[in-house]
């Protein structure tokens, strides 16, 4: 009896790890975290096209393919959510089509003004804004830290 | 000795059993309930909401719609005389949270079932509306994110699809079919404004999307904040949608009625006068019933305090939106009976 009761505890236990542990191996393509990447590595992950996310000062968040990564022989963990950081950023836009190739590029607009707007992005995002021409101000370094008091 | 060990072991799946119960409350807990203070959190709601439909059982009558993408229940409160009956009524709709930070905007629909049930009999006008109309609310559209922004990041935006790529989360406002995969959405499962694999990919919105093929609304308001706006189809493109006259005069009355109470304005505008928007829930329910919809998008106007709206201005933002959403419970009974 106690026997069974023991196995159906196993499972209960077993089934209950299975449905509510978040993935521990890297998918194929995903995020990644680096630590203490210097600015070489930086600059070979950029020259291989991979996507950088986040840089903070002590890693860098990517998305990326396994198989990129152990080509350039950097070493990644799986990343947390936290790990996640967007800026709180103003962008500056001309006219309608600018504001719409700022939203399109999948940031997190807040708050369109006349010739502005308030977002939360990935460094990934403000690199292609960037590149663009747009100007923009940060404003929070982590857009979901408490406010300053 | 023999019921002695059987007797822990009981013991043993009883706390087994607890602990996989609080697992899946995800943050919460017997010991440590999420708290969003005066805001409302997915289990105060499911139970005022149950509470409200127990305490009128003649008029409100709270039925499941579908289950979240983590499994939580999404609940719809439909009130109207005869409630158990299927009456051949106006159907009016009102949604709340599909953004998961937004918490004013599914306090703002709570908070419109509670005065509705609660002046029932005393408000002759309330009583009208009550009686001639099936009006359904779901306050919670997104009870997953939801609570993920109660318990781990108040900023969080969208449900909780684990995307398999270490990244979490569909924008629900941008995976209706209609348009989807349009211009201001995201291909990119890390961006908040990710539309999901597929049109209609996520529970949540499929959920909403019988739901409303079922009940057929004559019109809808589906509440999020911030920016005090009145959103009206198109959302994915600049041309206008037909009927476009009707749709902006009722948002302008509604806008009116909202600026009387608290002299707050709220400015109406076509949805794609923000920027172009694709997969949203109003354009996809116009282009599927023709009904007069819209995104009202509450209190605060700017971003600061944004998303994080006080809790002095629940009542307020409530009270102010009162009137409007009367307004259209009216207009489509009066639509009605023009049809009919």
């Amino acid at each position: 009896m106690e026997k069974y009761l023991l196995i159906i505890l196993g499972m209960v236990v077993l089934t209950a790890c299975h449905q509510q542990q978040p993935p521990t191996t890297p998918a194929a393509v995903g995020l990644r975290k680096i630590s203490a990447a210097d600015s070489q590595t930086v600059e070979r992950l950029r020259q291989s096209g991979v996507k950088i996310l986040v840089q903070q000062a002590d890693y860098l968040i990517v998305y990326s393919d396994s198989a990129a990564m152990q080509a350039l022989a950097i070493n990644a963990q799986p990343a947390a959510e936290k790990d996640l950081v967007q800026r709180l950023v103003r962008i500056h836009f001309t006219d309608k089509m600018q504001l719409q190739k700022i939203v399109d590029l999948g940031v997190d607009v807040w708050e369109v003004e006349a010739d502005t707007v308030t977002a939360r992005a990935y460094d990934l995002y403000l690199e292609q804004l960037k590149q663009d021409g747009f100007s923009y101000r940060i404003l929070k370094m982590d857009a979901s830290a408490p406010e300053d008091k | 000795m023999k019921y002695i060990r059987i007797g822990r072991t009981l013991g043993l799946l009883a706390i087994a059993f607890l602990l996989v119960g609080g697992r899946c409350d995800n943050g919460g807990g017997p010991g440590n309930p999420p708290n969003a203070g005066l805001y409302h959190t997915y289990a105060e709601i499911n139970d005022e909401l149950h509470q409200l439909a127990a305490a009128h059982p003649q008029i409100a009558q709270v039925s499941l719609i579908g289950k979240s993408v983590e499994g939580r229940d999404l609940w719809a409160i439909k009130i109207s005389d005869n409630v158990t009956q299927a009456e051949a009524e106006t159907a009016v709709v009102f949604l709340g949270g599909h953004h998961a930070r937004e918490w004013i905007a599914v306090d703002v629909p709570f908070l419109l079932a509670k005065h509705l049930l609660n002046r029932y009999g005393a408000d002759t006008a309330i009583t009208r509306l009550v009686n001639q109309a099936e009006i359904w609310i779901v306050p919670l559209v997104n009870p997953d994110g939801h609570q993920y922004s109660v318990t781990n990041d108040r900023l969080w935006r969208k449900n909780r699809r684990n995307n398999g790529d270490g990244t979490f989360g569909v924008d629900l406002n941008r995976n209706y079919s209609f348009q989807w995969g349009g211009p201001g959405s995201s291909r990119d499962t890390f961006s908040d404004i990710y539309r999901g694999a597929a049109p209609f990919s996520e529970p949540e919105t499929q959920a909403v999307r019988d739901f409303l093929r079922q009940h057929r609304p004559r019109s809808l308001i589906s509440y999020h904040n911030f920016s005090q706006l009145i959103l009206y189809p198109w959302g994915f493109t600049n041309a206008p949608a037909p009927g476009e006259f009707l749709l902006q005069n009722l948002a302008v009355a509604m806008a009116d009625r909202i600026r009387v109470v608290h002299n707050v304005s709220y400015t109406p505008e076509q949805s794609s006068d923000l920027y172009l928007a694709s997969g949203d829930t109003i354009d996809w329910l116009y282009a599927e019933l023709g009904a007069p919809c819209f995104t009202i998008e509450l209190r605060p106007r700017s971003a600061s305090p944004g998303f994080e709206l006080p809790e002095s201005e629940i009542t307020p933002t409530f009270e102010e939106n009162l009137p409007a959403a009367l307004y259209l419970i009216d207009w489509a009974l009066q639509l009605s009976k023009v049809i009919l």
